[in-house]
């Protein structure tokens, strides 16, 4: 992710706003990793690289 | 299987793995990069780096008062700095005073002079008991602080990250700052012990 953001030039806010609603939005039992990668891949989505589908938990 | 994945990969270890594989498939990212990033965080960064700027600080006056009004210049002094650690503000910890720190939110934290965050400090227990009882979130990593003595929480952001200043050890007049590094761990610069 800290390679991505330097790579596009995104702040670290870029990420940190997504992390927030993702560990907001985590349902009971999620962890910090999962939260992490959620919100990561929502940022991915929003730059138009889109995680593939697969990989997903549902 | 192979030698090198003795267990399944779990759910997110593959998520994890298809994002890197999809990064560096579009030229987003290589591998050579994420390597130099994973060296980074293993070999430079960490509390070693915070505990001799601790350590300076307990042995120069002048230096603690540079590293109190201007933390970020000041740690720069020694070569430290960087991503997650332009905004710093050091916390002085005093006999009536004990400063503990936590992020709310998610998880920011000074990774130049702290490296990355212990898995503790990520969860949501600490992040939402920290605010609420901190003392019980205190003594339940064993430090007990006096009732005399004032507890202040502090919630890092992407604008400001924290680091506790520990008071000065009793009976270490006799040691080198180097030895005096040796004493403070990344749990004083968090301010979970005292």
């Amino acid at each position: 992710m800290s390679v991505y953001l330097e790579r596009t030039g995104q702040p670290w806010e870029a990420f940190r706003q997504r992390l927030i609603d993702a560990i907001a939005a985590a349902p009971e039992g999620e962890t910090y990793y999962e939260s992490f990668t959620t919100a990561f891949e929502a940022l991915l989505g929003a730059d138009g690289v889109s995680p593939p589908e697969a990989t997903k938990l549902s | 299987m192979t030698g090198h994945h003795p267990h399944e990969p779990s759910a997110i270890e593959q998520r994890v793995a298809a994002l890197e594989s999809l990064l560096v498939e579009r030229g987003l990212v290589t591998t050579d990069a994420i390597d130099a990033v994973i060296a980074t965080y293993e070999e430079d960064l960490g509390p070693l780096n915070g505990a001799a700027v601790v350590a300076h600080a307990w042995v120069d006056p002048a230096y603690k008062e540079r590293l109190l009004t201007n933390a970020t210049a000041a740690i720069a002094e020694l070569g430290f700095g960087g991503a997650e650690g332009e905004n710093m503000v050091v916390l002085e910890n005093t006999p009536a005073v004990h400063n503990v720190v936590v992020c709310t939110l998610c998880s920011c934290y000074p990774w130049p002079v702290l490296g990355l965050p212990p898995r503790w400090y990520k969860s949501a227990a600490y992040r939402a008991r920290t605010v609420r009882e901190p003392r019980a979130v205190l003594a339940e990593f064993g430090t007990v602080v006096p009732e005399g003595v004032e507890v202040r929480v502090w919630d890092s952001s992407a604008e400001l990250r924290y680091l506790v200043l520990p008071e000065r050890p009793a009976g270490s007049d006799g040691l080198s700052e180097q030895e005096l590094a040796g004493l403070v761990t990344r749990d004083h610069m968090i301010g979970v012990r005292r």
